[in-house]
Parts: C-alpha cells; sequence; structure tokens
C-alpha cells in the first residue's frame, strides 16, 4: 500500500522553517529533531493523516528486564493524563516514550515548545523507570495503599 | 462548567453511524456499542484531548503479571505509530486498549473513525495477548499465578 506522506512533508519543512533549519531534501516518512543532546523523531503513520512523536528514554542492560508491570501502569495511567505511552523496541532493547497526533491538529509555528515539552516529558519518563525499578524489585511489591503501582511523575 | 459540547455532538453522531440507542454520555465522558463491545471517550482536560478506550478484560488478579508481559509484547513499534496503548490498571483490575486523540477530531468523521478502529483493533488485542499471557502462565519455571482464563 502506498501512502500519502506529502501532509507529513509540508509540515515537517514548516517546523524547519519556523526553527530556522535546513529543510530536509527528502523527507519520507521519518524525521529526527534534536533538543539538547536527545533525539526526537517525527514518524508519519500509514494514513498520512497522524504523526507520533518518540524518543529513547531507557536503554536496557543486558542483564535485566524490562518492568513490564512499570510500562502497563504507566501506560494506562498516561493515556489519561497527556496521551504519552512507552514501548519497548525488543530489537534495539530500547525503551521509547510516544505521543501521536493528528497532523491536521498541529500547528507548525508551535513546534519549539511542542519539542521541548515532549523532551522534558521523556526525561521524566525515564527518570521514574529507572527510580521505580530499583526501588521495587519485581515479584517483591505489594500495592499500595492507594491501589496506584507505581509513583507516577507529574506532567 | 457545562456539559461539554463536544461529548453532546460526538454521541449524538455516533447514533447516526453506529444505530439509535448505542451512544450517550455523562459530565465528563461518553460511551458508545460496537457490537458487543463498549467504547468509551473521556475527555482529557488538562492536556485538550480525549481518550477513546475499551475494555479488554477484567481478569482475576493472580494472572497480572502475565498479562503485563503480554501487553508490553503487544505493542509493537507499528501499533504505537498507529496511536494506540495497551495498558493495565491492577487497581482496576482493568487490562484496556486505547487512543488518545486531540478533542477537536471529536467534531469530525475522522473522530467516529478513530472510535470504530478502536473497536476493531479490540478483537485482535484481546485475543492475542489471551493466548501469548496463556502461553507464559504454562511455561515450566513460569508465572506463579493460575492459568489466565480469558472470555470474550
Amino acid at each position: 500500500m502506498s501512502t500519502d506522506n506529502s501532509r507529513f512533508a509540508e509540515f515537517v519543512a514548516e517546523c524547519c522553517k519556523v526553527l530556522e533549519l535546513e529543510a530536509p531534501a527528502a523527507t519520507g516518512d521519518s524525521h529526527m529533531f534534536q533538543v539538547g543532546d536527545r533525539w526526537i523523531e517525527l514518524k508519519a503513520d500509514d494514513s498520512g493523516e497522524g504523526v507520533s512523536f518518540a524518543a529513547m528514554v531507557y536503554m536496557k542492560p543486558a542483564d535485566t528486564e524490562i518492568r513490564a508491570d512499570l510500562v502497563a501502569s504507566f501506560n494506562v495511567h498516561y493515556l489519561f493524563n497527556g496521551g504519552f505511552s512507552l514501548f519497548f523496541d525488543t530489537a534495539t532493547d530500547r525503551l521509547y516514550l510516544c505521543r501521536p497526533h493528528r497532523l491536521d491538529t498541529l500547528e507548525a509555528r508551535n513546534i519549539r515548545e511542542e519539542l521541548i515539552a515532549f523532551a522534558d516529558m521523556a526525561a521524566h519518563a525515564g527518570t521514574w523507570y529507572i527510580r521505580s525499578s530499583e526501588e521495587q524489585a519485581a515479584g517483591t511489591r505489594a500495592a499500595l495503599p492507594s491501589g496506584e503501582t507505581g509513583n507516577f511523575i507529574e506532567v | 462548567m457545562t456539559l461539554p459540547q463536544a461529548l453532546v455532538d460526538f454521541s449524538a453522531a455516533c447514533q447516526g453511524r453506529f444505530g439509535a440507542g448505542t451512544a450517550g454520555h455523562n459530565d465528563d465522558g461518553a460511551f458508545v456499542s460496537i457490537g458487543e463491545r463498549v467504547v468509551h471517550i473521556n475527555l482529557d482536560r488538562n492536556a485538550n484531548r480525549a481518550v477513546v478506550w475499551t475494555e479488554l478484560d477484567r481478569p482475576d488478579h493472580a494472572g497480572f503479571a502475565d498479562l503485563e508481559k503480554a501487553a508490553m509484547a503487544y505493542s509493537s513499534r507499528e501499533l504505537v505509530a498507529r496511536g494506540f496503548v495497551v495498558g493495565v490498571n491492577r487497581a482496576a483490575d482493568l487490562i484496556l486498549l486505547g487512543r488518545s486523540i486531540e478533542q477537536t477530531a471529536l467534531g469530525n468523521e475522522a473522530g467516529l473513525a478513530l472510535v470504530s478502529d478502536v473497536a476493531t483493533e479490540a478483537e485482535v488485542a484481546a485475543a492475542m495477548i489471551a493466548k501469548t499471557a496463556a502461553a507464559q502462565s504454562n511455561r515450566p519455571g513460569g508465572a506463579d499465578g493460575a492459568a489466565v482464563i480469558i472470555h470474550n
């Protein structure tokens, strides 16, 4: 199935203009922006109408397991609080923060603020994951009195 | 705050698309029955977004660890790129599939398509996650919980 990424390419070009960056010669379905030392990928979906932001938040060491309970509870909490989710890529052992948008609701002129806010959230999510996984060893954790399964970071 | 007009309009539009009596709404959410599945819409006011979600299951607590692993394994890059999330809420004994969209998308045909997609994707997800979780719980030396029985 061919995908029409022309709206995505147009959006990326507008963002580059706002950010005073050189527009890419060819966009394809993905473009990376750098915020500080963090890379944020904008990736078009198959419909050509959606775009997801993604940033790496954690790299799994070889001798540990990713805590599925933390990822699953983060995902339900932040689905309802901002639309963020964590995704573990088994091919690269990396944990990513993602957030989907519809292209027709994004404003290129706000891209700087969007990218900075997303990079901040990725930094917080990484810190939260590392702390939570260190504080609560898998299999030994009882439910907290509040019923929450972790100490969620604030959006 | 008055009843959000977006939810009123949305549930009315759902009645037109999915049939009379299938949809309803209250102060902070709307719902629509699509086939045997109920899809919920909740407003996420802080971020000007809306959450479209449906229950995959309300399993026994003992099976949660396997379900969480299965949910994470099911969350492929492709699924995430399409905006879908599988999450587990142990406090509510609930595993769900959902997507967060901008509230403005609720007011058009695209919004209805996004809701319909959640119902369709949930059928696939529920079956796959149940299968993976059951395989994990039956693995020698694996989970300590009883086998997970999923009803759909």
